[in-house]
């Protein structure tokens, strides 16, 4: 029993923390634009983030070892140290989004404005980053993120025709206003969204942390395959709603303000105040877990000792990079760029290093020294192989098309 | 590099749109400012409907109308800071957008105002040329399909 909930609780937190500031800017944008004419890049994207966490997952359970701590082992100093920049700086952009996001919610709850916000929001996550306990972090802002199903319940509301819906899905076309070049842009940045680095750093770095053993695989996976795909299908609601409401009123979505607007109009302010905690769940959540990241691909990478069981003293690089990360991102924050800009670049510049991230995970998960019996099956590497040729399309595709676009407009 | 190169080469034919005349590209500019600036006043005329009807709390109508506003003048400054390529069609399409931004800066800011003192009177009031706006700005743009749809819609 106890055993079935834990199981439960991990599906559930999967759900609430797969949205961050990028699926629900991503998708709300999209939805906004395109309708759900692009939901066959979000259904990609969950495919792979679920094929490539499963064994990002497996690989930590078998060898004790997280992502970085086997990548530079495995392929040298040099493919790892491009490995390690590459998503490290896309895994800090991602941060800084992430502490834009929390603040631009307060703000939307509060009125202060968002640069008032930025720095109390990179203390506050800091401090959760040091002081509390990784299983409390994690379910905690998973299960706040479960408030985003509001979007569910704003769709069903909304009575749209789901006949149509359903077209979109199945039968995708580049709307009539709509380039072709904007419509690709957008696909690959809601597989960046989908497949964000960190995502896998951390589930990896995570069952590191939670000491998981060769009998936590099934564990692992019941998360993966059942509450990725409920996270994305959350994802889906969201740009459905913006599909819904906004789409017929011509309204591009640009700020985090707009994304919350179907809520109101379908379930009420009741609703709305849900979609806020929801935002800030989500957001917090991600923080943590991008911040975290930044610290664990680092330390990782450079063999020191890592992670919130350590003692702070045993770790104080780790912690170093932590910190140093929050002090930089509220920084960045303060010139005035605004969070939701820097969400679209984040999800450009991911789509880019996605397989530096990918590649090292199919290599060792298929390397029997490491592995043993547990290597890959075929249907593992059939999936990671054709997911890791869309993913070097899409990284190839990625900045020609923000260049040819002007970054969607 | 190779293939950096044929994807750019490839992704630069997928628009097909021409580079060349300066006129075309000026009224492509002044229309992706129209369809942005209908953008952040039929979110200004949403975020005011669903205020007066007790579903938006009045912070959230100040922070949205405040972001609205602030593109608005943003894109009025870049409008009034082009330089049209001398043709009659692009001075004509930049003085009559002009007319336009200039409403929809007066028409935002009074909804905001009306918002920051919660006057909702002055809010229905201010609130209620949005949508003619919406229609105009609509009209000014290349793409008929919406101006049509929000017109039916009406």
């Amino acid at each position: 029993m106890r055993r079935l909930l834990g199981v439960a609780l991990g599906v559930l937190t999967a759900i609430g923390g797969f949205v961050d500031i990028g699926d629900l800017v991503a998708n709300a944008v999209v939805g906004a634009r395109f309708g759900l004419s692009l939901a066959w890049a979000t259904l990609a994207g969950m495919i792979g983030i679920c094929v490539f966490a499963e064994m990002s997952g497996r690989v930590a359970a078998v060898t004790g070892r997280a992502t970085f701590d086997l990548v530079r082992e495995r392929l040298g100093p040099r493919a790892g140290l491009a490995n390690l920049v590459a998503s490290t700086l896309v895994t800090f952009l991602t941060f800084i989004a992430e502490i834009g996001g929390v603040a631009l919610t307060v703000q939307l709850a509060t009125g202060v404005s968002h640069l008032l916000v930025v720095p109390l929001v990179a203390l506050a996550a800091w401090l959760v980053m040091w002081r509390v306990r990784f299983s409390v972090m994690e379910n905690v802002a998973g299960l706040l993120g479960l408030a985003l199903l509001v979007f569910a319940v704003a769709l069903w509301r909304a009575g749209p025709d789901w006949g149509d819906l359903g077209r979109q899905v199945w039968q995708p076309h580049v709307p009539a206003d709509q380039g072709t070049g904007t419509y690709l842009y957008y696909a690959v940045a809601l597989f960046g969204a989908a497949m964000t680095p960190y995502e896998v750093f951390f589930f990896s770095s995570g069952g590191v942390e939670e000491k998981w053993t060769g009998r936590d695989i099934a564990t692992a996976r019941v998360n993966v395959f059942l509450g990725f795909p409920l996270g994305g299908l959350l994802s889906l609601c969201i740009a459905g709603c913006a599909a819904v409401v906004l789409l017929p009123r011509a309204i591009d979505v640009t700020t985090l303000a707009q994304v919350g607007l179907p809520v109101a109009v379908t379930v009420g302010a009741i609703g709305l105040a849900v979609a806020l905690v929801g935002f800030g769940a989500a957001t917090f959540g991600a923080a943590l877990e991008t911040g975290l990241s930044c610290g664990y691909s680092i330390a990782q990478y450079f063999g020191w000792s890592w992670g919130k069981l350590v003692r702070p003293r045993q770790a104080a690089r780790f912690h170093t990079v932590v910190l140093l990360a929050s002090i930089a991102a509220p920084l960045v924050l303060l010139t005035g760029v605004d969070p939701i800009v820097v969400t679209e670049y984040s999800l450009i510049f991911s789509a880019v290093a996605l397989p530096l991230t990918y590649f090292p995970i199919l290599v060792i998960a298929n390397d029997s020294d490491y592995m043993g019996t547990k290597v890959n099956g075929r249907l593992a590497n059939l999936l990671g192989t054709v997911i890791l040729v869309l993913l070097i399309v899409v990284a190839l595709a990625a900045i020609p098309l923000m260049l040819l676009t002007g970054a969607g407009r | 590099m190779a293939l950096v190169a044929a994807a750019l080469v490839l992704v630069a034919g997928l628009d097909g749109k021409p580079g060349g005349d300066p006129t075309q590209a000026f009224l492509d500019q002044m229309d992706q400012a129209a369809k942005d600036v209908r953008s952040e006043v039929a979110t200004a005329q949403l975020a005011v409907e669903q205020n007066l009807a007790g579903r938006v709390p009045d912070r959230y109508l100040g922070v949205t109308v405040a972001e609205a506003e602030r593109t608005v003048l943003d894109t009025r400054s870049t409008v009034v800071a082009s330089r049209p390529p001398g043709t009659p069609a692009a001075d004509d399409r930049r003085r009559r957008l002009l007319v336009l931004l200039d409403r929809a800066a007066a028409e935002v800011s009074a909804v905001r105002l009306a918002g920051e003192r919660g006057d909702r009177r002055a809010l229905r009031g201010a609130g209620a040329g949005l949508p003619r706006l919406v229609r105009d700005l609509s009209a000014l743009t290349s793409t008929g399909t919406v101006a049509a749809a929000l017109g039916a819609a009406r």
